[in-house]
């Protein structure tokens, strides 16, 4: 990485930070009932440096965390922090040992301010005890000032925020506690790529003044370019510790599986040049979140949706879907007007939605895998309203078996399924509505590379029944490996439509900047400046 | 000492998870207190005793269904007093002005249908939540009841066929326990095998992804609301021809302890988990505490007092249950 910007990185300088362990953790066992998540492993991490923990679900990263965060207890093992053991008695514990950990479930209270979310619990207070809104704005700005952010007011209310900002506040959250280890799970995970590049930027900041930090993520491409050093764990164990330099993409994913595996996109679909069009939109407007979007979708395409975070692509699909209010312009389908003004009759003439957030949008997680598979179709597993149950556990197992789902039991809850698995069940449960156009909202969002890849199959096999998928994605690999054709969108607008070999990172990256392709160059150039 | 220390932890976590099914800790409740009641005096075991008992505890499992379905979804009826008190005197005054007994119970049961609906409306539609605007319909009610009768307690002639509903018997059985038991059956088939069962659950528990899955979900809260405003009629139908009369204020014992009896049959107060399984022993609880507190000579404060303490009691120990362990 000689093009690295930031000198600490020098070979030189992280020698010189490899002086001090601050992290060492030896021998950690952790078994739920009788799965063994963690089995023997151990762990190290040095002041100033930013570490990767890598590994596919259930490689035991998501315990380790919990482990290291005080979340919970290991069955066996040591952890010592700047040489000394410590015995967390919980995450409070943890982040006065100077701990902090960002989990993958975001603990924000949407209707408190920025400020008031990130000094929670440790707020300033005025002379008579009362907690003091002038000191923690002030606080928190001088905290944004420090890392040089500037486009989130501390007064904000968190429920207004983007997704992307919701994570980084909570990040700025778990850094006013002035941690000396900073462990963030899946934290990057809601995050567009400049602001995964902004991240970054602040992760550098603190490892300058001697932080360490413990970076997990499924975006390996993305973050391998900003870390010091990468573990990778598989099956509850230690695999390797390399220096991120050191290994190639293709290494580290097969050290992840085990096995060699080639992590490439199916091959597209074919589309007739006469296919006819499955969707048409015209003059497509809702609020001021999108504007006028005009397009045509064929039978066996795949649309791409690309652009920064939160340029409309999200109001797009859910607006698509009927759940947003107060829409304008034309939807044609298989060449007849449709109506889509509610969810019910999106559903009716054939969308699936694949939302968001597949913990609250997309699954009733207390509810069974049974359940939450059949939510859609249920009024055809039965009569009279009711439900025939020995039709509905064969139409379940069949999903199951076709998505290939990974679950004991079909009456075990959603919530305890891996997070692939779970998005499979948010897809299973529209396979069978007869629904001909599919909306994705970044669907392997948090999921590990094994099941990404039957994601890609199973979209590219949707394609090869001739349905049509409008494809949201923050990977821009997926856009370029799944797409047909991939719009850019920009401020609630389709900037601009790519296709076939124009499909690369440094033309959308271009279009989304809006330095459009007049100057390819200077896309190129930003292109690599993300990097 | 060791030995203790050891074994309070394990005690600790069995408790937990025996409350995790709130349903069975309601009925080991419910057969303690048969055997105190029993113990206290054995002439509650009487058959005479036994269905008066389930007399009373009829009017509270039959407003109880409808209480149950709603507060799965999430809400909560509070319009159940003055439903049932209109629409007891609609029918009782209609009757006696000379309308068929079906006529008057007709009436009294769109009342109930048009307050489930109103209910379901500002819930649904104007997405207020059910506290507020069915505690606003209650009051509405009571004021329109107060305008019909002029503030007057209304003559009321009963129809034959609801003394018979209320007070009749059927081969040595009492009517009213049996369409409390129709009831009941019916309730539990729909919220284990239907639909409509399955969509109130999912409500309760996320009602976003029930939406983002193409369920209209506000006919969830229409059935939810149209079955709970029907349920409190049908309560104050029999309620008046076992009184023989209408009378205001006749509603106002129902709103508290059917709710407590939901409560205290381990449906979750927040929603998505539980069912009238549950219901039914916690209604024969209320019941028979009240029974039992009477027969111990226990005024209605010393009454509120228990009935508080045991909610409050009950709630904690679900409470620790409903928290995600993962």
């Amino acid at each position: 990485m000689s093009s690295h910007p930031d000198p600490s990185s020098h070979p030189d300088a992280r020698a010189s930070a490899a002086a001090g362990t601050l992290l060492e953790a030896r021998g950690i066992s952790k078994s739920f009932g009788g799965v063994h998540a963690l089995e023997n492993a151990d762990f190290s991490c040095r002041t100033g440096e930013i570490h990767a923990l890598l590994g596919a679900n259930g490689a035991g990263k998501s315990t380790l965390v919990k482990v290291l965060s005080g979340v919970q207890r290991a069955d066996a093992g040591t952890i010592a922090l700047a040489g000394e053991t410590v015995s967390f008695s919980g995450p409070a514990d943890a982040a006065r040992h100077g701990v902090a950990t960002v989990f993958q479930e975001l603990s924000l209270f949407p209707h408190l301010t920025v400020a008031e979310n990130i000094l929670i619990g440790h707020q300033p207070t005025g002379f008579l005890g009362q907690i003091s809104q002038r000191r923690m704005r002030a606080e928190v700005r001088e905290l944004f000032e420090s890392l040089g952010v500037d486009h989130i007011a501390p007064g904000a209310h968190v429920a207004d925020l983007s997704l992307a900002d919701r994570q980084l506040v909570e990040i700025f959250k778990a850094l006013s506690k002035k941690p000396k280890l900073l462990i963030l799970d899946e934290g990057t995970s809601a995050l567009g790529r400049k602001e995964v590049q902004r991240l970054f930027d602040l992760l550098r900041k603190l490892k300058a003044g001697g932080t360490a930090v413990i970076f997990i993520s499924h975006r390996m491409s993305e973050i391998r370019e900003f870390v010091d050093r990468m573990t990778i764990f598989r099956n509850g164990r230690h695999v390797a510790t390399v220096r991120a330099a050191e290994a190639s993409d293709g290494e580290i994913v097969e050290m992840m599986l085990g096995q060699k595996v080639e992590r490439s996109f199916p091959a597209k679909t074919r589309i007739e040049t006469d296919a006819p069009s499955l969707l048409e939109l015209a003059g497509f407007s809702a609020g001021s979140g999108l504007q006028d979007i005009s397009f045509a979708l064929r039978r066996g395409e795949v649309l791409g949706l690309a652009g920064l975070e939160g340029q409309g692509q999200g109001t797009l699909l859910l607006a698509l879907f009927g759940a947003y209010r107060g829409i304008r312009g034309e939807v044609t389908i298989s060449g007849r007007p449709a109506k889509v003004a509610t969810p019910w009759q999106a559903k009716a003439s054939g969308i699936a939605l694949i939302p968001e957030d597949r913990k609250t949008e997309g699954l009733v997680l207390p509810m069974s895998v049974r359940e939450n598979i059949t939510f859609s179709v249920l009024s055809s597993l039965g009569r009279f309203g009711f439900v025939n149950p020995t039709k509905e556990r064969a139409f379940v197992a069949r999903m199951m078996e076709r998505l290939a789902v990974k679950a004991a039991s079909m009456e075990l809850p959603a919530r305890s399924l891996s997070g692939g698995n779970q998005q499979k069940l948010v897809l299973a449960k529209w396979l069978e509505t007869g629904a001909d156009i599919f909306l994705f909202y970044d669907p392997t969002r948090g999921i590990d590379v094994g099941t990404k890849q039957a994601f890609y199959e199973l979209i590219v096999g949707l394609t090869r029944e001739g349905k049509g998928v409008i494809l949201y994605s923050t990977e821009t690999s997926e856009l370029i490996g799944l797409c047909h054709r991939v719009a850019v969108m920009d401020d609630g607008r389709i900037v601009e439509t790519l296709q076939g070999d124009d499909i690369t990172e440094q033309d959308i990256l271009a279009a989304a900047l809006g330095v459009g392709r007049g100057r390819a160059d200077a896309g190129s150039e930003l292109a690599e400046a993300a990097q | 000492m060791t030995t203790e220390m050891r074994s309070s932890p394990t005690l600790a976590s069995r408790l937990s998870a025996f409350t995790r099914h709130g349903v069975a800790v309601s009925y080991v409740l419910l057969v303690v207190l048969i055997i105190v009641a029993v113990i206290l005096n054995p002439a509650f075991a009487s058959w005479a005793n036994v269905k008066a008992q389930l007399q009373i505890a009829t009017f509270i499992g039959i407003i109880a269904i409808g209480q149950t379905l709603v507060i799965l979804t999430g809400q909560i009826d509070l319009s159940v007093p003055w439903n049932l008190t209109f629409s007891s005197i609609l029918m009782a005054t209609l009757y006696g002005q000379g309308y068929g007994f079906g006529v008057a119970i007709g009436a009294a049961l769109l009342v109930g249908i048009g307050v489930g609906l109103i209910n379901a409306i500002g819930v649904a539609v104007f997405r207020l939540h059910s506290l507020v605007w069915t505690l606003g319909m209650n009051a509405l009610l009571e004021g329109a009841t107060m305008v019909y009768t002029n503030g007057q307690p209304p003559d009321s002639t009963i129809p034959g066929v609801v003394r018979f509903l209320a007070v009749g018997n059927l081969g040595g059985m009492p009517v009213s326990p049996l369409v409390w038991a129709l009831l009941a059956v019916v309730t539990i088939i729909v919220l284990a095998r239907s639909r409509f069962g399955r969509f109130l659950y999912a409500t309760g528990n996320n009602e976003p992804a029930l939406f983002l899955s193409g369920v209209d979900t506000r006919l969830v809260h229409v059935g939810a609301f149209v079955a709970s405003g029907v349920c409190a009629v049908i309560g104050g139908i029999l309620l008046t021809g076992y009184a023989s009369q209408t009378y205001l204020g006749m509603g106002n014992d129902y709103l508290l302890v059917p709710i407590a009896a939901v409560i205290i049959g381990g449906t979750n107060i927040m929603g998505g988990a539980g069912g009238y399984v549950g219901t039914i022993a916690g209604t024969l609880i209320v019941v028979l505490l009240q029974s039992i507190l009477s027969v111990a000579q226990i005024g209605q404060a010393g009454k509120n007092i228990v009935f508080g303490l045991i909610i409050i009691a009950l709630v904690l120990l679900y409470a620790r249950q409903a928290r995600p362990t993962d």
